[in-house]
């Protein structure tokens, strides 16, 4: 290549990769100013119907980031005040709690809120509120357990079960608030005896609650521990499902119940839409599509709970103690990891 | 005039490396800052230890079997359809270890959530580096050592295995070492799996403990185990000098193999290439088509490949001219410190995507709230793409000044002194000597970046701005919710996609690479002869 | 092409003094060697006088334009100045014909063609211009390393050892031909080399180098046979140092007595070239060959003295003697001998 060809080269190559690089850059960036930015820990397969329903009717564009709560928190934290987002949906209560712990979400006055939503399924100071309920409880092989074989958390660590127990890996959230609840309601001590017994019956650690009903189904155990709407969805497609839902400690505390729920980001510059969204979202038509499409439990008002949830009656619930347990999450994650809960 | 021109690029050189490695650096000063907080987790040290030495042992012994077996096969001996089997080998490498892992669980195979799987899936994609390495090295092997040992009362086979495989062993060890960094690196296939390595151990107190000290001092752990392969690679590479170039046609005449033997070798690479690539397509293919006829495609999907095709082209172009720069530096400034410097910055490599990510977006957040304040920018970085080549660029300039510096070391300094002998300038010399000798390597920098960029996972999964969704994200996301249909379609498109480069490089080391080949060769030949020559007289 | 001068060039790599003061001149269409022992700082010269390396002192001219000196350093590229390397280091992606017509790059199109075609032609390569380097022998790709190098017509070309990698059969014939074809191009050459039979043969004027100092500049036949040195008498050629004592024109040793070629008086050591004594077969000789190195034409004796010493000599192949045998050994007749210190 002579030297003149290089250089024409270089400045035609500098002008495409400059405008590519540009056109990359505003392509993949940024919204709208009327675009509603949702931070969304919620899986948004299906998108959701609620958020379509507010969509159409304030005709608000929304956006939706999806990642987990801890990737979520961390471009928050990032992001400052100059966040794009307007609003924050965790799966979990502690994740919010921590949230508003550190100064990512902003106070909301809003007197349907304040009614609508029950006062221990929001933040006092009104930075977050529970959109939907989520029981983690005990399920059982219809196969080879019968109804009343097991009924409590504790009960999971009985000798019996002995390589017949699945349950999730200790990196999910869902079952490191569980372990902080039980820190802050059982206090230590009874906490590590329940987790060791469950260790000591070598459980299988698999990656999702999908895969605990599966092993069970497929006979790989019999016993195990996921979040109910799960097997809802399960039941949906397949309604001959050989696993069932065993509410635990239904004479004792009631069954674990942890909370999804959403706040309006700090640095939101669309804090009215951003309220008015989570008006929308826990009003009692919404609250029943979700109880209904994906088989949680609503937060507001008497939902009633969808067929396949159904069926297994109603129960006693625990609800998580957010802030608490969101202050146990580290001491949480330390015992699980000494029992080998891994 | 002279003096003044090496210091400059001397400075340029360090200036790329300290920008690229410098965020890694983070690491070392937050172990400073906060000694007690890895006591706080240290239930995980011994676990993530244990568990990521399996792994490394593991995918480090089968790759080097893998991989050498088959080099040595398609070099050796002759079968039926050598030829193109010899290219179908390479295609595992375009398949994603997350995509693969996929497949394998969609198939429900027994026992595969354990160790021992995922070093059967780490193994299956990564042994391509191994094969190729190796089989570079026993291409230019010249005939007449292996007459000579047979000249001594070896048998061929004595002779391969006492001759030829030590003469490749750099070699080997070099891709053997390339594929641990992978591996090490890897965080989509053990995090499916449930094996707790050193990545998930970081991602756990990262991601779910919110402790940033204790993830950032594991990092400084791994960051420790990856320059001692690093170093390890250097000193396989580094000692070796072998000067034997054969030109095409020089290599030792194949065996003809028959009957059995014939159709194993068929048979055997046709399987593995099959079960690891053509399959998990099969596969992906029928769950795409299922996808989209139930709807459960996933949301923005075009989106996701339109921002997955520009971010790999444009790191393909921005990555490559980086490692330009940084071999050149070296090159030309001919002084220790450069040359340090650029394999300093090469140190990303062997991280995880997530590790290098947060390191990433500690300083460009700061910066961006520098700039913020002065011109009202906003999120200059991290609020686009800008942030997310920067973590491409340490992620993986390693690569791409690999496959540069190869070639550019290759070109002897007594070209460039003949060609300024007749008059051409530093930009002639570059226009007419430096780049059409680089072209391969180049070509494949290029082509690097590109397939890694299609498939990296973490560092987007953290840096991507609103609307940077890439088909890997669609992919991890659907996967972590066992919707196996939705992550069919992004899957097979990274795969096939994939395929493209994988393909051209190997057509770039085929017969017109015979050309390249012998031209290096000549060049190597005259290296040869400076190494014999005595202090300048 | 035109003189070049160099003026006390001096050239240090940190504490090695590679070239120290060094000053020579080549007169147009000259062909000078630079011939030395490894080390001595040749090849750091040459590439001083291409500019690859800055002097630390000195100067160098070329065709009346000073290229380096003090406060003033062009760069190799602009200097006219070509150079042949040891390693021919010929551009393995051009053929024959790019290769060649490299430094052409900034003439038009016809005067390029035809420069090139006329280099080839003097190189007698014209029929290979479309091969590649690595195509070609060694012989061809050092004609093709001649032909680029003179192909822009430089004022000066270098030639870097130029044969030490070729077959030693191979380089008489090849010396020859590079020699003609400098002098069809009537091109002005330096040549440095550590291969005295290559100085001797081809050079104009011979310049002996020694640990960055010039020994001795002169014509071959000169250099040979009025070393200015012991240690240039040593270096070139081989030689016998012998002491005896000088009377006028002739000197006595305990060989014989040698003719002198400068007068001089008194105890003297003088150079004598093995091919200065004689030997004849004699029982009662004063020698004994203790060595004998067949040389097809001619034959080297290591003999031993009876007083003690023991001196090279050598004769044509024709009568041998062999090793053990006593001989007779004398001054050759008019072997004129030369004084050194």
């Amino acid at each position: 290549m002579s030297r003149g060809r290089l250089i024409a080269l270089l400045v035609v190559g500098g002008i495409l990769v400059v405008g590519g690089f540009v056109g990359v850059v505003l392509a993949t960036s940024g919204s709208s100013d009327d675009e509603l930015v949702i931070y969304s820990a919620r899986s948004h397969y299906g998108e959701e119907e609620p958020f379509e329903a507010f969509a159409d009717r304030t005709n608000t564009d929304l956006r939706l980031r999806g990642g987990s709560a801890s990737e979520l928190y961390e471009r928050l934290r990032s992001e400052g005040d100059n966040t794009p987002a307007d609003v924050l949906i965790t799966v979990d209560a502690a994740n919010l709690w921590r949230a508003k712990e550190d100064g990512l979400l902003q106070p909301v006055e809003s007197a349907q809120l304040d009614q609508s939503v029950p006062a221990d399924l929001r933040d006092p100071a009104g930075a977050w509120f529970g959109l939907t309920q989520r029981a983690r409880t005990i399920v059982r092989s219809t196969e080879r357990v019968g109804p009343n074989a097991v009924t409590t958390y504790a009960g999971l660590g009985d000798p019996r079960w002995k390589g017949r127990l699945c349950l999730r890996s200790g990196t999910s959230e869902y079952n490191v608030s569980f372990v902080a609840d039980r820190l802050a309601k059982d206090g230590p001590a009874a906490t590590e005896r329940m987790l060791r017994r469950w260790m000591a019956n070598d459980p299988k650690i698999l990656g999702s609650d999908v895969d605990v009903l599966d092993a069970i189904a497929d006979g790989d155990c019999d016993v195990g521990l996921v979040n109910s709407y799960y097997l809802g969805r399960e039941l949906e497609d397949d309604p001959d499902f050989p696993v069932a839902l065993v509410w635990a400690d239904q004479r004792g505390r009631g069954t674990h119940v942890n909370l999804s729920g959403l706040g309006v980001v700090k640095g939101s510059d669309l804090a009215g839409e951003a309220t008015a969204l989570i008006e929308f979202l826990t009003r009692p038509r919404e609250q029943e599509v979700f109880a209904q499409n994906n088989h949680e439990f609503a937060a507001v008002g008497g939902a009633e709970p969808s067929a396949e949830i159904a069926r297994f009656g109603d129960f006693k619930r625990d609800p998580i103690d957010v802030a608490v347990a969101g202050a146990r999450l580290d001491d949480a994650l330390r015992l699980m990891d000494e029992v080998g809960w891994s | 005039m002279t003096r003044a021109r090496v210091d400059a690029w001397t400075a340029v050189t360090l200036a790329c490396a300290a920008l690229v490695a410098g965020p890694l650096l983070g690491l070392p000063i937050s172990f400073a800052v906060e000694p007690g907080g890895l006591g706080e987790f240290s239930g995980l040290v011994p676990e993530a230890l244990s568990a990521t030495a399996i792994l490394l042992v593991g995918v480090g012994a089968g790759t080097l079997l893998l991989g050498t077996a088959l080099a040595l096969l398609v070099t050796f001996c002759d079968f039926p359809g050598r030829g193109w089997i010899e290219w179908a080998l390479v295609l595992p490498l375009a398949m994603p270890g997350y995509v693969f892992t996929l497949f394998a669980l969609g198939l429900e195979v027994p026992g595969i959530r354990s160790s021992l799987g995922a070093v059967c899936v780490l193994t299956l994609v990564l042994y391509p580096y191994v094969y190729l390495l190796a089989r570079a090295a026993f291409l230019a092997q010249s005939r007449t050592l292996l007459e000579a040992a047979r000249g001594l009362g070896l048998s061929r086979r004595a002779a391969v295995w006492r001759v030829g495989l030590p003469l490749a062993r750099p070699a080997i060890l070099g891709g053997v070492a390339l594929a641990l960094m992978e591996a090490l690196a890897d965080f989509g296939t053990v995090n499916l799996l449930g094996v707790q390595t050193f990545t998930d151990a970081i991602y756990r107190t990262w991601f779910v403990a919110f402790d940033r000290e204790a993830g950032m001092q594991l990092a400084m752990l791994l960051v420790s185990v990856t320059l001692t392969l690093l170093v390890l690679e250097r000193l396989a590479r580094g000692r070796a000098q072998y000067h034997q170039h054969a030109a095409r046609g020089d290599v030792a005449p194949p065996v003809r193999l028959r009957g059995v033997a014939a159709a194993a070798a068929v048979l055997a690479p046709l399987a593995l290439v099959g079960f690891v690539v053509a399959a998990p397509l099969v596969q992906l293919g029928v769950w795409s088509v299922e996808s989209i006829r139930a709807d459960l495609l996933a949301p923005e999907f075009a989106a996701a490949a339109r921002n997955s095709v520009l971010l790999a082209a444009m790191s393909a172009v921005l990555v490559p001219a980086a490692a330009v720069l940084l071999a050149y530096g070296a090159r030309a400034s001919r002084s220790r410190g450069a040359s340090v410097g650029a394999r300093v910055a090469t140190i990303g490599y062997g991280l995880p995507g997530s590790v290098v990510a947060v390191a990433v977006i500690v300083p460009l957040g700061w910066l961006e709230r520098r700039f913020d304040a002065v011109a009202g920018t906003g999120l200059l970085f991290t609020g686009t793409v800008i942030g997310l080549f920067y973590a491409y660029l340490v992620r993986f300039l390693a690569l791409a000044w690999g496959a540069v510096e190869a070639t550019l070391a290759r070109i002897p300094p007594q070209l460039d002194d003949a060609a300024r002998g007749l008059g051409a300038d530093r930009l002639d010399v570059l226009a007419r000597v430096h780049l059409p000798l680089m072209r391969a390597g180049l070509a494949t920098a290029a082509l690097l970046v590109f397939v890694e960029v299609m498939k990296e996972l973490p560092a987007t999964l953290l840096l991507r701005p609103l609307g940077g969704d890439t088909l890997a994200i669609a992919v991890w996301q659907a996967t972590s919710e066992s919707l196996f249909e939705t992550a069919a379609l992004p899957s097979l498109l990274i795969v096939l996609v994939g395929l493209l480069p994988v393909a051209a490089m190997i057509r770039l080391s085929g017969r017109r690479g015979a050309e390249l080949e012998a031209a290096q060769a000549a060049g190597a030949w005259a290296e040869g002869l400076e190494q014999r020559r005595e202090v300048p007289a | 092409m035109s003189d070049v001068r160099l003026r006390g060039l001096s050239k240090s790599f940190g504490a090695v003094r590679a070239v120290r003061d060094v000053s020579l001149e080549i007169e147009r269409g000259e062909l000078v060697a630079v011939l030395g022992p490894s080390g001595c700082g040749k090849t750091t010269l040459l590439r001083t006088i291409a500019g690859f390396e800055r002097p630390d002192a000195g100067c160098v001219v070329v065709a009346d334009q000073v290229v380096a000196g003090p406060g003033r350093f062009l760069p190799p590229e602009t200097r006219r100045i070509g150079m042949v390397f040891q390693d021919y280091a010929l551009f393995p992606h051009l053929t024959v014909a790019a290769n060649v017509a490299f430094g052409l790059a900034a003439r038009d199109r016809a005067e390029r063609e035809g420069l090139t075609q006329r280099t080839l032609e003097l190189v007698g390569l014209q029929h290979k211009a479309t091969r590649h380097p690595h195509e070609l022998s060694g012989g061809e790709r050092q004609r093709v390393a001649l032909a680029r190098a003179l192909a822009p017509e430089p004022a000066l070309v270098l030639l870097d050892e130029p044969f030490s990698s070729l077959d030693a059969s191979l380089r008489a014939g090849l010396r020859r031909e590079v020699e003609l074809i400098l002098r069809d191009a009537e091109a002005t050459a330096l040549l440095v080399t550590h291969d005295q039979e290559e100085a001797l043969s081809l050079a104009d004027r011979v310049a002996v180098m020694r640990e960055g100092h010039i020994v001795q500049v002169d014509a071959p036949e000169e250099v040979y046979a009025r070393p200015a040195t012991r240690w240039a008498a040593q270096f070139v050629g081989e030689v016998n140092v012998l002491g005896g004592v000088a009377h006028g024109t002739g000197v006595e040793t305990e060989l014989g007595v040698f003719d002198l070629r400068s007068p001089a008086n008194g105890p003297v050591h003088v150079a004598v070239r093995p091919e200065q004594l004689e030997l004849r077969a004699d029982h009662d000789g004063n020698a004994e060959v203790v060595a004998r190195e067949f040389r097809g034409h001619d034959v080297l004796y290591r003999l031993r003295h009876e007083a003690g010493r023991v001196v090279l000599a050598q004769l044509p192949s024709l009568e041998l003697h062999e090793v053990g045998a006593r001989v007779f050994v004398r001054p050759a007749p008019a072997a004129v001998t030369t004084l050194v210190d």
